[in-house]
């Protein structure tokens, strides 16, 4: 019996996460910078990835409030910024306003944008990890 | 204008290209593979319409990070439909697909309907990739060569099995994770009065113990469960062999991704039914392996997260979970059968009845084992 069960399912799910939080940060950054239409996206794909922010956002903000992670994909955030020296609650005031404007439909800043891409290029990261264990089973 | 995401994106567009090519060039006779043919095409179909997508911003200084998201992702994905089924699907041996055809006629008959199809692929070791892009439809099974001349290894394909039904069902952990939780609440709601350094110590001692079950660690305890839940004492045998074959020490709390054996094969045997605990050569094996793993001291920390009363409640909350999510799922009550039955003469033999009637075979009439499994082993269904 091997990890690669446990191993795969994890990648296969930080995958899944790192994929649809891409594409709904893709949307939010092409309204920003006005190229909804080179991407071929619509106010509705907007409005979908404000919905998928918010979902991730509001399952993180806890996590980093009460340093407590259930979910492997919190764990390795909140790890990962402990590392880097960071403090998770502030990260949690911060993502609080951007659900706030999400919200309201009120435009997200770039520098917003970049503070949720750090936490999803955590778990690219980890997926970049997993899969070099893979390779290396 | 050149850079630098110009030019990866255009390697994964020439490996999208190569991988989409093998598989098309791989065999479909008589319907071979080809559910996991279609899956894993309409796959590389995705990823080849996303390329094209953000092709209009690959050079865009704004969007340099998610374009990078992007490649490394369709990247990785690229990597695993490589590593874990081209060879199994371009040039399957014939073991491969007599064992494929026999899991997933296993499959059927356990109630994991959500299989469709499967590889199996021999890769050195019992493995399974269960889903892939959010499906659980078309695993990869990996398997040692000559896996059916390893028989006391066979529970183990259950283990594999369990990795699909944890993915499938979350709240099995969710359960796993609210009862430890509630183990060691009791346990800090006992502590009487004391003095505060020694409450605190305790108290270290009670969230360390909690901690260590990560979900990595239930997951496999799960699995472990699960093939106790389907094979009964047969599992108890697989588990002992795993534990002692390899000489590990049995209280190894080091694996990030493993309990310690000691509790692998406790947790099993604490949810034998009462009639398969007496059962002699079971009781046997049992008292076998406790006395092996006396050679090994356990530690403060392996008695604080794995006491018996902790193991006994996962092995009663898993089994809950079963009965409730899978109810189809047959689950063995009894002992292993009566030997007479593996000699009675039978056209074809199912995959779990020949694990329990092979465990009879080789407890009561051992020198007709190799004979008995040689016969069995052609009639596999």
């Amino acid at each position: 019996m091997s990890s690669l069960g446990q191993l795969s399912s994890r990648l296969d799910r930080n995958l899944q996460l790192v994929g649809e939080l891409t594409k709904a940060l893709l949307a939010l950054r092409a309204q920003l910078t006005g190229k909804l239409e080179v991407l071929k996206l619509s106010p509705d794909d907007v409005d979908k990835a404000r919905a998928t922010v918010v979902e991730f956002l509001n399952g993180l903000m806890p996590v980093l409030n009460t340093k407590t992670a259930a979910l492997e994909e919190h764990r390795v955030i909140l790890d990962k910024l402990s590392k880097a020296g960071e403090q998770p609650s502030d990260w949690a005031d911060d993502f609080g306003k951007i659900i706030e404007q999400l919200r309201a439909n009120k435009p997200v800043e770039s520098e917003q944008l970049n503070k949720i891409m750090r936490v999803v290029g955590y778990l690219q990261g980890e997926a970049a990890e997993d899969v070099r264990r893979l390779r290396s089973r | 204008m050149n850079s630098y995401r110009a030019l990866k994106a255009k390697e994964v567009e020439l490996a999208l290209a190569a991988l989409q090519e093998r598989l098309e060039q791989c065999p479909r006779m008589n319907g071979q593979h080809a559910i996991v043919l279609a899956r894993l095409e309409a796959l590389l179909a995705t990823f080849a319409g996303e390329l094209l997508t953000v092709q209009p911003v690959v050079h865009d200084p704004a969007f340099q990070t998610l374009i990078d998201f992007t490649l490394n992702r369709i990247s990785i994905f690229l990597s695993i439909v490589e590593t874990q089924f081209i060879r199994g699907l371009a040039t399957p041996s014939q073991e491969e697909l007599f064992l494929r055809a026999i899991f997933l006629n296993c499959l059927k008959r356990l109630g994991l309907d959500w299989i469709e199809d499967m590889v199996v692929q021999g890769s050195g070791e019992l493995a399974i990739y269960p889903g892939l892009d959010k499906s659980l439809a078309t695993p990869a099974f990996h398997v040692p060569t000559g896996l059916l001349d390893s028989f006391l290894s066979l529970p183990g394909v259950y283990h594999e099995f369990g990795h699909s039904v944890f993915a499938r069902f979350p709240s099995i952990l969710a359960a796993m994770q609210q009862m430890n939780r509630a183990y060691f609440d009791s346990l800090r709601g006992q502590l009487g009065p004391m003095q505060p350094a020694i409450r605190a110590t305790q108290l270290q001692r009670f969230q360390q113990a909690e901690e260590f079950w990560s979900e990595r660690r239930l997951e496999e305890l799960f699995c472990d469960l699960f093939a106790q839940y389907i094979s009964g004492c047969a599992n108890i045998i697989s588990m002992i062999d795993l534990s002692m074959a390899k000489g590990r020490p049995t209280y190894d709390m080091e694996d990030s991704d493993y309990p310690p054996d000691a509790a692998r094969v406790r947790v099993c045997a604490l949810a034998l039914a009462a009639n398969q605990a007496n059962e002699p050569s079971t009781k046997h094996l049992l008292e076998e392996w406790e006395e092996y793993a006396r050679q090994f001291n356990d530690s403060q920390f392996y008695r604080d997260s794995c006491p018996e009363s902790l193991l006994r409640q996962f092995g009663q909350s898993v089994f809950a979970a079963l009965a409730s999510k899978m109810p189809n799922l047959p689950k063995t009550q009894g002992p292993p059968p009566d030997v007479k039955v593996a000699f009675t003469p039978a056209k074809v033999i199912f995959f779990e009845d020949a694990i329990h009637q092979g465990c009879a075979v080789l407890a009561w009439r051992r020198d007709n084992f190799e004979s008995w499994w040689q016969d069995a082993r052609t009639r596999l269904q």
